[in-house]
């Protein structure tokens, strides 16, 4: 079942253009210049249900305007998209009370109260009653281990632990859609290691549908088997992120290590070198030629080790963000 | 009819919860409190002295007994703590929310996002020595007055009160929607604030056009005149209709004002 | 640079961030108009409603030159520079001050003339026009005389408040939140001075114990001067009180500050 169906969806928005200095300021009263940006142009993609979908791109991709329009905080300029079956702009309180947003940098709980004070609230708000809620809540907190710090004053959390509960009071009404915008921004390795497994897991147990945006390559590598990766507002790649060189590129890496001393121009000939020792060498090598070269070599060169391997994925995404969308 | 029994239901609920998490929040912040507090100490105080002012001049201004000023001055009073109490903090954060994008959370909750974003924190020891003084005023002024306490004059002084708060939320919470097009909006609300004090002072002072002008048009004067009007018995009786209508007609008008800001700016941002 | 020099460079940054801060000083200048405004309205509704010609020793246009007048030179003695004194404290921007030749003090006193100028230039002209409208409309008995010797005693106020106010920063010295008391004093002073109302209303008996402070220099003296409600000896005796008040305020700002220092240096900042 899709549960996220996005058609053609755009958001432009204008912006006045302003230079330094006062005389430009003067100017500006009487005529202003007006400029207009395409944050998100005609974005499709579909998701089904308890599918884990990473968003990736570098920033101002339109990445956070794309989820912000999914979940019904913006209004999109053209195009449909539907979250569970509601239009998320009009804002029904059955689709509110079925999805959340976490937002890396946003904090939704009382900055001066414990965690629980703003579950409680929440408990409220999605209208929980004691039993799901105290169940929820132990179950939660017993995953994430911060069962002690429910009652500690947010701010004097560590920012892993006020991500722990900010994720704990967006799940707590048990959501079947989940948004995250940058969910491990300014974590150190262990925290973000322990809230992907985290959502992993959670995602494995309940089937909820994650949606989450990101631009550590790790996070999504780690969760998402799909990833749509968008860049100057348009989808350029939609599918396993592993796979992306395979459309993307046409090139492989042959690693050697070799038996005695081979000349770089002997090398050169099967591809362009990247690196080179004298006694190792990495070669990019055509991938239509690659069966061919690699017997050439074997036959003729002193290998004492020989690898084959994909080029990194970062490359290929790399490469991906230079191409202009369309050409994608 | 039973849905909108349970969204009022369920509005209230949370409000409870709203001043209970206010309470224990302000309580973290000690020094501030104390700093607040002087500073509201001296300004009742300020406001104190227009009436030693006119006390000590003993002259009917206008047709107002200095007691009569007593007792619309001690309205005054229990209007600003209500404004401080209830609105103040959430109107002045409203700027910062739309700029740091709190509002965007707030958007995605199954609550209604004005009421989050204008009551979401209740001050209670701000008006609290607003609250004491305003209604000594008001109850020494009935017995100089001899205005009996009694049930229907306290039930009828309670209801303008609450007729004026409303006026209160809505034309104050108006400059401030503004911020949704200008983010910085301090100079709209300084001087919408210095309006304020244009209560300090009953209405009769001002010429008739100034009158009309600031009970119908841009209530200001509705806020402590009508009240206490109604107290001394000269509340006439297009004044008693307006007293019922202007809270619905300006929070009507808020709220399309308001849908349409909030509108906007999820249009018009990215 | 020279000694003079430097502390001309503080009075330019003054005068130059009060060009930056003009939109405030207008919007200051705006809402202490309503309360002027509001005063007017009241004190005509006063008078109007009286027999009587006189309130409180006052004629009416005594009373709006009075109100107007006090809400003026409040404006051209008023301080701001509290706030950022208390943020030198806080976040340590006095330390720059104890390593570089060059007096807090001075400083301070430099930026504020510097800021005030300007200001001072602004209200001046304002005030004159409202005397001149109180003399057309009210029949206010305007005279020069009256108006050269208030002169000096506006420049006298704004030094004494300057350092008023430079005591009262010293506060963040030993408060964190100083925020409430800035405001609380700032109304304070505004009262005392009779920045509100005339002193008079206060009664006799106040009135006296006010004499025995610095306040009533600031504002309700050189309002009054305007307004002729004092004999020359009167000024005299008047002139001399705020020269010693000054001469005492800057032994007690003197002392405020070398105790918050050795407190401040003890921290380490």
């Amino acid at each position: 079942m899709k549960v996220i169906k996005v058609d053609q969806l755009s958001k432009s928005f204008s912006y006045y253009k302003k230079d330094v200095g006062f005389k430009s300021s003067l100017k500006n009263l009487f005529h202003r210049e007006k400029l207009v940006k395409e944050a998100v142009s005609g974005v499709s993609f579909d998701i089904d249900e308890g599918e884990i979908v990473g968003f990736l791109g570098p920033n101002g991709a339109g990445k956070t305007t794309t989820l912000k329009m999914l979940s019904g905080i913006l209004f999109p300029t053209s195009g449909i998209a539907t979250v569970l079956g509601y239009v998320p702009w009009e804002r029904k309180k059955d689709f509110k009370m079925n999805f959340s947003i976490v937002m890396g940098q946003k904090s939704q709980l009382w900055w001066d109260l414990p965690a629980n004070e703003s579950l409680h609230l929440n408990k409220y708000i999605y209208e929980i009653n004691d039993y799901e809620f105290n169940h929820t809540l132990g179950e939660l907190s017993e995953l994430l281990d911060v069962k002690d710090l429910l009652k500690v004053q947010v701010r004097r959390l560590s920012l892993g632990e006020r991500m722990k509960m900010e994720l704990i009071a967006a799940l707590i009404h048990k959501p079947k859609v989940m948004f995250l915008d940058e969910p491990t921004i300014g974590l150190d390795i262990i925290s973000q290691k322990k809230i992907r497994e985290f959502l992993k897991y959670y995602n494995q147990k309940t089937k909820t549908t994650i949606l989450l945006t990101s631009h550590y390559m790790n996070d999504i590598e780690d969760m998402c088997r799909r990833t749509v990766i968008i860049n100057q507002g348009q989808v350029v790649y939609d599918g396993e992120l592993s796979k992306v060189n395979e459309v993307f590129t046409k090139k492989k890496i042959i690693r050697l290590q070799l038996t005695e001393w081979v000349e770089e121009k002997l090398l050169k000939e099967f591809g362009e070198i990247k690196e080179y020792t004298g006694l190792s060498a990495t070669l990019e090598v055509d991938k239509t030629k690659l069966k061919e070269h690699s017997r050439i070599i074997l036959e003729r060169i002193p290998v004492q080790d020989f690898n084959i391997e994909d080029i990194p994925i970062e490359e290929g995404i790399s490469l991906l963000y230079q191409k202009r969308g369309s050409e994608g | 009819m039973f849905r909108l029994y349970q969204a009022v239901n369920k509005h209230m609920k949370i409000y409870v919860l709203f001043m209970k998490n206010s309470l224990i929040g302000y309580m973290e912040y000690r020094a501030n409190l104390f700093a607040a507090l002087t500073m509201e100490l001296v300004y009742l105080f300020s406001k104190i002295l227009y009436v030693i002012a006119i006390y000590q001049t003993g002259i009917d201004i206008n047709g107002v007994s200095p007691d009569e000023i007593m007792l619309f001055i001690g309205t005054y009073i229990i209007m600003t703590a209500i404004y401080t109490g209830l609105f103040m903090d959430n109107f002045y954060q409203l700027p910062e929310h739309i700029r740091n994008g709190t509002l965007d959370i707030y958007i995605t909750k199954p609550l209604s996002l004005q009421f989050i974003a204008t009551m979401r924190h209740v001050n209670f020891i701000l008006p609290v020595p607003n609250l004491i003084a305003g209604i000594t005023m008001v109850v020494l002024a009935c017995q100089r007055l001899q205005i009996s306490i009694c049930f229907m004059n306290a039930a009828g002084y309670l209801l303008t009160l609450l007729s004026s708060t409303c006026i209160v939320y809505a034309v104050f919470l108006i400059p401030q929607i503004l911020s949704f097009w200008t983010v910085k909006s301090g100079a709209i609300t300084e001087i919408a604030d210095r309006c304020w004090d244009f209560n300090n002072m009953p209405m009769t002072i001002y010429n008739k056009w100034m009158q009309r002008i600031g009970v119908f048009i841009i209530p200001v004067f509705f806020i402590t005149n009508l009240p206490s009007m109604f107290l001394v018995d000269k509340l006439n009786h297009v004044y008693a209709v307006w007293m019922v209508i202007a809270p619905v007609v300006f929070l009507t008008l808020v709220r399309v004002f308001w849908n349409f800001a909030v509108r906007n700016y999820t249009s018009a941002s990215s | 640079m020279s000694i003079p020099k430097k502390y001309f460079r503080a009075f330019q940054m003054g005068l130059q961030s009060a060009m930056e801060y003009r939109a405030d000083f207008f919007l200051s200048i705006l809402s202490g108009g309503f309360i002027i405004l509001i005063q007017c309205f009241l004190w005509t509704a006063v008078f109007a409603s009286t027999q009587n010609p006189v309130v409180y020793g006052y004629t009416l246009p005594q009373m709006i030159s009075y109100s107007i007048m006090a809400g003026l030179v409040a404006k051209m003695t008023s301080t701001g520079f509290e706030w950022e004194i208390a943020e030198d404290i806080k976040n340590g921007g006095l330390n720059k001050f104890i390593v570089q030749p060059i007096g807090y003090f001075y400083y301070r006193i430099c930026c504020f003339l510097g800021r005030k100028v300007l200001q001072l230039g602004i209200l001046m002209i304002i005030s004159l026009f409202a005397l001149v409208l109180c003399k057309i409309y009210l029949g206010f008995d305007l005279q020069l005389k009256r108006v050269l010797i208030f002169l000096p005693f506006v420049v006298l106020a704004m030094v004494l408040n300057f350092l008023i106010y430079y005591c009262i920063s010293s506060l963040a010295f030993v408060m964190t939140e100083v925020w409430g008391v800035f405001i609380a004093a700032g109304q304070g002073v505004l009262m005392l001075s009779g920045g509100i109302f005339p002193l008079d209303i206060f009664g006799e008996g106040i009135l006296k114990v006010l004499s025995l402070l610095p306040f009533k220099y600031l504002v309700f003296f050189p309002a009054n001067i305007i307004n002729g409600r004092f004999y020359p000896d009167e000024i005299l005796y008047g002139a001399i009180n705020q020269i010693l008040w000054i001469v005492i305020m800057l032994f007690v700002s003197n002392a405020c500050w070398r105790s918050g220092m050795k407190k401040y240096v003890a921290v380490g900042g």
